[in-house]
């Protein structure tokens, strides 16, 4: 085959090209650190990359929801742990006017501790964390227990539809709970009518009407703990999605990892070898252009 | 005295044949970057002897033809349209290629960021600020998609515009190889050469341009025509093409005496800014349009079941959209929602504090609700890129692939029509020395007769 100047030419510059081209792909993942930078370097890669962000950012956004309901959480577990408290000390202040050889400055004083404990109660329902009530349910910034004139504790005024937040797919956590359902449950009147009923009964050493208070608080004790159990058991869910999701993060980081990024070993020993492949192919060039019969002949 | 004279004669005629040879070979190495060229060679032929006990008459040029295999330049010529396809194709889809962004941070990021404040809403959906994040989130994804719409149209605009400018291209080429054809006939077989190589050039150029039929004529001319058989060049009559717009799109048919050919056309950069702007880039604007559209209507449905914070419901979040067609264009927050946040509908009740509405507007982060509900709304945008990206990868891989079968025909042509400047040099001695030789015959012919005159003269 005759060789001829243009082709010879052509051939140089093809051969120059493909290796700078080569030695420019290495070069920019050795910068960056990312093998595909653009669609058409990997598409499936690509597709893959843009799907596992949104799952990981999906991940993230459970576990941000995740910790804000347990924070809200850790403060109604601590509400719910006071009232409990507290029904067990009325209960415990009921006992101790029941006795017929109570005086009647002891009956005043259970009366008003059982006051003060109902206030406690009272305290503790109609508490609010980030501008929401914690035991208000959805009506969120209505307050759900207020006294009248009298200092009477009035009916729930909250909304009886608790609010849930999602921390994981598919799983719910109530963050803000039906008031009514601690207070009062299925009973006719709510607890806080069973202190009213107990501290007037104090007063008067009414036995009968002391131990229906007394069953009473007993129930919204009940209630109160299997509230408390359940915002146990989702703290504790909690804690389980989200070291779920931050195994879920990391895995899918791993895998855009894989996908995106170059292989720095692989990449540098790349530009090492595309490197002297240039240098090569300038090397070729600049011997193969410059001699010519025209040479040897001295013209 | 008769024999020495017609020595002298063969003499001088040698050295005119020499002295052609090395004028062309002169010639040939000043055109070895020419494109187009085809290396010049110049046939001898001894001169018939006069009787048979004469000596010869010497040499004789007969010719100078140029080097050239028709075969190579018709395989050229059918490569060239294909190589010219995938060139137009790779440049305009790397374009809409380097405007897809990157993964994480285009449509994708701005749809999860979006469904990101409305997980924050439901987690607190009285909050001011979280609400306020919702419009912002939602104001950025729909600049994105505007953004977006706008890059992709841009670049079907400029691939219009490639169409626009290669029909002016093919007609000025066509211009320029119906005077060639005028010149090769009023032209004598040496003076045609030149035209030749040229005319080569520029058949090249335009079947880079389209792929167009040529049908060689006895005297060297050419007849062009392209499609299904629709006359370019007869003679020295040119058929113009013309880039007509039509409605309603406004881009460029190709049409020639009035007749749509469009479709007829088989490669070449037209044929590949044409198939960029009329089938690549509608399909990414339908994708895209796609998702916006089932964004606006999924957000809305959503939307409009729930109560706002100040008790309203069947409220839209988006603009509602007439149709698929230009939503990523289109999207826009409802105006009454972005002037006042407490318009977001995030409770399924009529309570403020409820955010079922805000719940499932998340949720829709995972719903497939496209592709006949196997693909998310991230999915489809997924795909969209993947589809730039195999459609980016499969040009220019057709490039490179197409280049190289150009490459290796061009290097069977060179080999046989390239100017080779070894040779060259070797012909230059050839002929160089053959001078000399018949300029020392002439030389010694001289110096007989001058004996002889010498001779006579005493």
């Amino acid at each position: 085959m005759r060789l001829t100047f243009a082709a010879t030419m052509r051939d140089t510059y093809d051969g120059i090209a493909t290796a700078a081209e080569r030695m420019i792909k290495y070069q920019r993942q050795v910068s960056t650190g990312i093998r595909v930078a653009q669609p058409s370097d990997d598409p499936s890669a690509t597709a893959t990359v843009i799907s596992e962000k949104a799952a990981r950012a999906a991940y993230e956004q459970y576990t941000q929801s995740g910790d804000s309901a347990e924070s809200r959480l850790a403060v109604a577990d601590t509400l719910l742990s006071d009232i409990i408290d507290k029904l067990s000390a009325a209960r415990t202040a009921i006992l101790s006017v029941e006795g017929s050889e109570t005086t009647d400055a002891q009956r005043e004083s259970g009366a008003q501790e059982l006051a003060s404990l109902r206030d406690a109660i009272l305290e503790d329902l109609t508490t609010s964390f980030r501008g929401t009530y914690v035991f208000g349910g959805a009506a969120a910034t209505v307050r759900p227990y207020s006294k009248d004139v009298n200092g009477v504790v009035q009916a729930y005024a909250g909304s009886t539809r608790e609010v849930t937040v999602d921390v994981d797919r598919g799983r719910p956590v109530t963050i803000v709970f039906d008031g009514s359902a601690i207070a009062k449950g299925n009973d006719a009147a709510d607890v806080f009518a069973a202190f009213e009923d107990a501290i007037a009964a104090a007063r008067v050493g009414d036995t009968d009407v002391l131990q229906n208070a007394s069953n009473a608080m007993m129930r919204a004790f009940d209630r109160t703990s299997q509230a408390q159990s359940s915002v146990g058991t989702n703290l504790r869910a909690i804690g389980d999605h989200t070291a779920q999701l931050e195994e879920a993060g990391r895995a899918s980081k791993a895998r855009v990892a894989s996908l995106e990024e170059a292989n720095m070993a692989e990449a540098i020993s790349g530009l090492q070898q595309s490197e002297t492949a240039y240098q090569a192919a300038l090397g070729a060039a600049a011997r193969t252009t410059r001699r010519s019969l025209f040479d040897y002949l001295g013209f | 005295m008769s024999g020495l004279y017609s020595s002298l004669t063969m003499a001088a005629r040698a050295l005119s044949a020499q002295q052609l040879g090395l004028e062309l070979t002169g010639n040939n190495i000043a055109n070895v970057n020419t494109v187009g060229y085809a290396r010049r060679t110049i046939d001898f032929a001894a001169v018939k002897p006069e009787s048979s006990l004469s000596a010869g008459n010497g040499v004789e040029v007969t010719g100078i033809r140029s080097i050239r295999d028709r075969l190579l330049e018709r395989r050229v010529l059918e490569e060239v349209p294909t190589e010219g396809r995938s060139q137009a194709l790779a440049e305009i889809l790397q374009v809409v290629e380097s405007g897809i962004g990157a993964t994480g941070k285009s449509i994708d990021g701005r749809l999860t960021e979006m469904f990101g404040s409305f997980s924050r809403l439901a987690d607190a959906p009285t909050s001011a600020v979280a609400r306020a994040d919702v419009l912002d989130t939602a104001a950025e994804l729909t600049q994105s998609l505007h953004e977006m719409a706008g890059r992709l149209s841009g670049a079907q605009r400029q691939a219009d515009t490639r169409v626009r400018g290669a029909v002016e291209e093919i007609n000025a080429l066509v211009d320029q190889i119906s005077s060639i054809n005028h010149a090769i006939g009023a032209s004598g077989p040496e003076a045609r050469l030149p035209l030749q190589d040229h005319l080569s050039t520029l058949l090249r150029d335009l079947n880079n341009l389209v792929s167009v039929d040529v049908v060689g004529r006895p005297d060297g001319s050419v007849d062009l025509t392209v499609g299904s058989g629709r006359a370019l060049l007869i003679g020295d009559e040119t058929y113009r093409l013309e880039a007509v717009s039509q409605p309603p799109s406004g881009w460029a048919a190709v049409e020639t005496a009035g007749v749509d050919i469009t479709s007829e056309l088989r490669a070449g950069r037209l044929v590949g800014a044409i198939e960029a702007r009329d089938v690549n880039i509608p399909d990414y604007l339908t994708r895209l349009d796609t998702v916006a559209y089932e964004l606006v209507n999924q957000v809305n449905t959503l939307h409009r079941s729930g109560f706002d914070q100040l008790g309203n419901i069947n409220q839209n979040f988006f603009t509602p959209l007439a149709g698929v067609d230009g939503a990523a264009r289109l999207i826009e927050v409802d105006p009454a929602v972005e002037a006042d946040s407490r318009l977001i509908a995030a409770a399924g009740v009529n309570e403020v504090g409820d955010n079922t509405v805000a719940k499932s507007l998340a949720n829709l982060r995972d719903a497939l609700v496209l592709e006949g509900n196997s693909a998310t709304l991230v999915d489809s945008w997924s795909h969209l890129a993947f589809r730039v990206g195999r459609d980016t990868r499969a040009a220019v891989d057709g490039l490179k692939a197409q280049s190289d079968i150009v490459s290796q025909i061009d290097a069977l042509r060179d080999s046989v029509s390239g100017v080779s400047l070894d040779e060259e040099a070797m012909q230059m001695i050839k002929f160089q020395r053959a001078y000399e030789a018949n300029a020392r015959f002439f030389s010694t012919v001289d110096q007989t007769l001058s004996v002889l005159f010498s001779i006579v003269g005493r």
